[in-house]
């Protein structure tokens, strides 16, 4: 156990070092990313504080969290952030990569200038969360293959627009907003034919099919504690390429290649958050996320193949904790900030699992009579997330300047599954960490 | 004047301004071809896209970023364009899909002191897909600008800055996704009965993987009369690859027959070229305003659209099976294409029928000449294609007595836009090629609607 854990820490440090140093390295050439932000946050400031933010989020990170906070913003401003995180996993003691998590986020808030009865009342904004090098990346492999399905969404694009409304007016303290989250499916088709015996012939034919996702909030403002609650609906991002063949010596029928490449469930996130006189700020919150409704990442491939077994996933609710103190001394200010989520696993261990037949019924071996069980080896465990991080704000004549730092350690704590790798004999044990760090610039004037 | 004191953070918000502008790579998520196609912007296009030089709203992001500067306030705009062909090959129509879809502009500027910063945001959303693609077939001929190449999703976002009352530059990267898929699949498949008896599942890995390209732009205000601008957009290949592995059996036929199947298929999914636009912009009185715009357009580094391919199938068929498998099966090889850099040609003019401080009504025209990239399709390859004559006509409405709600300009706007393709005769070298001779022509009729606020 110690050399194990020896290990880890070792990595860790590694991991943190690397992180780090690809933060900087990578931040001129890095693009965007999309459930990303259900795994480590939206913002710097959210990041670092638990990734709470739903009753008290002021600014573009408001887009993500909660949209109603867009609607207590009186300035513009344009942001630009670069995080890093690390997958340190490990299975039956030796390392199981999974690919860092690279990406900047930009943010933009433009409350809009209507005068009279409208004043001070609408707010636009916009969040673009993109992964370095690839816009979605879409890893679904067959179930008996160990992965971490949960933790492999961080490699897809986010983008996010949003409108608060300041309802002061009418109800003092209450706040309305509305975000939509777009994501991308492809849908595409494959044929394949034979020319005059032995000459091969393919067409291809892809879509990129938009989905938009709403993301609706309320927040309310009394005294110096603030209210909010967001929905957010599930996010999916679906591939079908369908794969004909003509002429060939054989016939076959057309295969379906389908899968749900990113997927966030539909989540429900209610928090409250008290400002203390001396500058600090307790949030806490309850995030449920609805991993029931999850059908799996695969379809059948033919009309009569087996369909794959059931993920069995289930609803998890994740509590969050976040702390903030303000440090203001002529113009400048110094915020500290630190928090702590636990987030449940939805996955049951790995294990065998009930077989299925192409109409979706429990499949029965003929040889026995018993019912067919089949490998599904996804992994996963609770998380506790620890974060910190440090805010500077400093007021300038017609505008101000920002600059966040934020840091996380994700503990994935020890699981025993219920069958071996492939070709093991002892089942399998699962285990890591995910060091992530980042940072965020911003203007608002 | 400028003390030092007020210079320093200045330059910070230069610094920042331009450490900002350098990392939208990821942000400008964009791609520059369909408004070559379409446009952008129901006023752009009723001037006939003749605005590099003095554009100044959300359509600067397409047009040239550094008039994003050029706007007095937070300027937004949201439009509907639509793009409808009616092009056939030997009379007989081509169906070329409409192309149709939402436009957002975004023009964002601030000043501090003599700086003036200003951020911007296009998207053009296309209401069917966010992008089509599909794979050309030498012998099957097809309108090649127009059949897929527009329908794809434009999202950019821009910094523009003033640093003097005559001088306005501004930039973005834009950015791009080719795909790479890969299929594996395995199990069994029937011959006899493979609707009913063929056990098969698969995995799947695909990324849709970012490539970037830059935009860039400068205006030049030479007095009250007289702009002249200059644009810059970058060139983007996109390369879609597909991998597909069958590792499985073929059963019905005694005991089951291992088979081994391998395809790759690489495919030239879009070629954007590099382009250079000149503008000049005209006022000779405060009524009229005239543009011309020339742009570069680099065609001739246009790839094989034609895909290659690579392709195994490994079946060991027993003795006593009748299975005819070809020994050796023959993919495809890429095919030049042969395209000339084109200079495309822009005219536009503006009228103020009206101008006070309640409403103002534009009439605008505007006139231009899109030569072909593509030859003659004398070979085996056959994109058809043809110059382009586009004729614009448009309106717009600034309604400006809106105090106290918003203080600017409620703008309304409308172009009409009809484009004819001559009929161009494509004649074979081959007496016996399986396609023969043909002519292709045409025309296009399109449409913006658009709604704007421009604040003081």
């Amino acid at each position: 156990m110690g050399t194990l854990r020896a290990s880890i820490e070792a990595k860790t440090c590694r991991s943190l070092l690397l992180a780090w140093s690809l933060g900087w390295i990578l931040l001129p050439t890095s693009v965007a990313e999309a459930t990303s932000p259900d795994l480590f946050g939206f913002g710097s400031r959210s990041m670092s504080m638990g990734m709470t933010g739903v009753s008290f989020a002021d600014d573009y990170e408001a887009l993500y969290s909660n949209p109603a906070g867009l609607a207590r913003i009186r300035e513009s401003g344009l942001f630009l952030g670069l995080s890093a995180a690390s997958f340190e996993l490990e299975l039956d003691g030796s390392p199981h990569y999974l690919e860092a998590a690279r990406a900047t986020t930009l943010g933009f808030q433009l409350p809009i200038p209507f005068g009279g009865s409208l004043r001070d009342m609408l707010v636009f904004g916009g969040g673009f969360y993109t992964p370095l090098g690839v816009v979605l990346r879409s890893d679904v492999l067959f179930a008996d293959e160990a992965q971490w399905p949960i933790l492999a969404r961080a490699q897809s694009v986010s983008i996010i627009l949003g409108l608060g409304v300041d309802l002061h007016r009418w109800i003092p303290g209450l706040h309305l907003g509305l975000g939509v989250n777009a994501m991308a499916g492809v849908h595409g088709r494959l044929l394949v034919e034979f020319e005059d015996g032995n000459r091969f012939v393919s067409q291809t034919e892809t879509q990129l099919l938009s989905r938009f996702d709403p993301i609706l909030g309320v927040a309310y403002d009394r005294g110096d504690l603030s209210f909010g609650l967001t929905y957010h609906r599930e996010v999916r991002s679906e591939i079908r390429l369908d794969v004909q063949t003509e002429s060939l010596p054989v016939e076959l029928p057309t295969f379906a290649i389908t899968a749900v490449a990113q997927y966030d469930p539909h989540i429900l996130s209610a928090e409250a958050s008290w400002r203390a006189r001396a500058g600090t700020l307790l949030s806490l919150g309850l995030h449920w996320r609805m991993w029931s409704l999850w059908p799996g990442m695969l379809e059948q491939t033919t009309a009569s193949s087996y369909q794959p077994p059931s993920p069995a996933f289930h609803d998890t609710f994740s509590p969050r904790l976040g702390v903030e103190q303000t440090f203001s001394r002529r113009g400048t200010s110094l915020r500290l900030r630190g928090g702590y989520a636990y987030e449940p696993t939805a996955a049951p261990p790995a294990r065998m699992a009930q077989a299925l037949d192409s109409r979706g019924e429990p499949r029965i071996d003929p040889a026995t009579g018993e019912p067919s069980r089949t490998p599904i080896r996804y992994l996963d465990s609770d998380r506790h997330v620890l974060t910190l991080g440090i805010g500077f704000e400093h007021r300038l004549p017609e505008a101000r300047l920002f600059l966040d730092a934020h840091a996380q350690l994700h503990w994935i704590v020890a699981r025993d599954h219920e069958l071996p790798a492939a070709g093991a004999t002892t089942n399998m044990q699962s285990r890591g960490l995910i060091p992530a760090f980042g940072w965020t610039g911003g203007l608002e004037w | 004047m400028v003390g030092p004191g007020m210079a320093r953070p200045r330059v910070l918000l230069a610094l920042l301004g331009g450490l900002l502008l350098g990392s939208l790579a990821p942000g400008s998520l964009a791609r520059a071809t369909p408004p070559d196609t379409t446009g952008f912007g129901a006023r752009a296009n009723a001037l006939g896209g003749a605005v590099t030089a003095d554009v100044d709203d959300g359509a600067a992001n397409y047009f040239n970023p550094a008039g994003l500067a050029r706007a007095e306030g937070l300027t937004l705009g949201l439009g509907y364009f639509s793009l409808h062909s009616r092009l056939s090959i030997e009379g007989s129509d081509s169906e070329v899909e409409r192309i149709g879809g939402l436009e957002l502009g975004v023009a964002a500027p601030a000043s501090f002191g003599w700086l003036k910063i200003a951020f911007g945001l296009g998207l053009q959303l296309p209401d069917q897909r966010l992008s089509r693609t599909r794979s050309a077939v030498p012998e099957r001929p097809r309108w090649e600008m127009y059949d897929t190449r527009p329908h794809r999703v434009f999202l950019a976002a821009n910094l523009g800055l003033r640093l003097f009352d005559w001088l306005y530059l501004g930039g973005g990267i834009i950015f791009q996704s080719p795909s790479q898929m890969y299929v594996e699949i395995r199990g069994d498949a029937d011959i006899v009965s493979p609707e009913r008896r063929t056990h098969l599942e698969h995995q799947f890995k695909g990324d849709l993987i970012s490539q970037r390209y830059p935009i860039f732009g400068a205006q030049l205000r030479a007095s009250d009369w007289l702009s002249v601008g200059l644009t810059y957009r970058g060139s983007v290949t996109l390369d879609n690859g597909v991998q597909a592995i069958i590792d499985g059996h073929f059963t019905g036929l005694g005991d089951p027959i291992p088979v081994d199947f391998y395809l790759q298929s690489l495919a030239l999914g879009l070629f954007a070229p590099q382009q250079l636009a000149l503008g000049i912009a005209l006022r000779p009185s405060p009524r009229l305003r005239l543009g011309v715009d020339l742009t570069w357009i680099d065609w001739s580094g246009h790839g094989s659209l034609i895909s290659r391919d690579e392709v195994r199938l490994d079946v060991a068929v027993p003795p006593g099976v009748d299975l005819s498998i070809p020994d050796r099966i023959v993919g495809r090889s890429a095919i030049p294409l042969g395209l000339s850099d084109t200079l495309v040609t822009r005219l536009g003019a503006e009228y103020a029928l009206h101008d006070s401080e309640v409403y103002g009504l534009d009439l605008r025209g505007g006139y231009v000449y899109q030569p072909t990239p593509f030859p003659a399709q004398t070979g085996i390859t056959n994109f058809v294609d043809s110059d382009r004559h586009i004729f614009t006509l448009g309106a717009g409405l600034a309604l400006r007595d809106l105090e106290p709600t918003v203080a600017g300009e409620l703008r309304l706007e409308g172009s009409l836009m009809l484009a004819l393709l001559p009929e161009r005769m494509h004649q074979k070298r081959s007496l016996v090629d399986p396609v023969g001779d043909y002519r292709g022509g045409g025309w296009q009729f399109g449409f913006n609607l658009g709604v704007g606020l421009a604040f003081r």
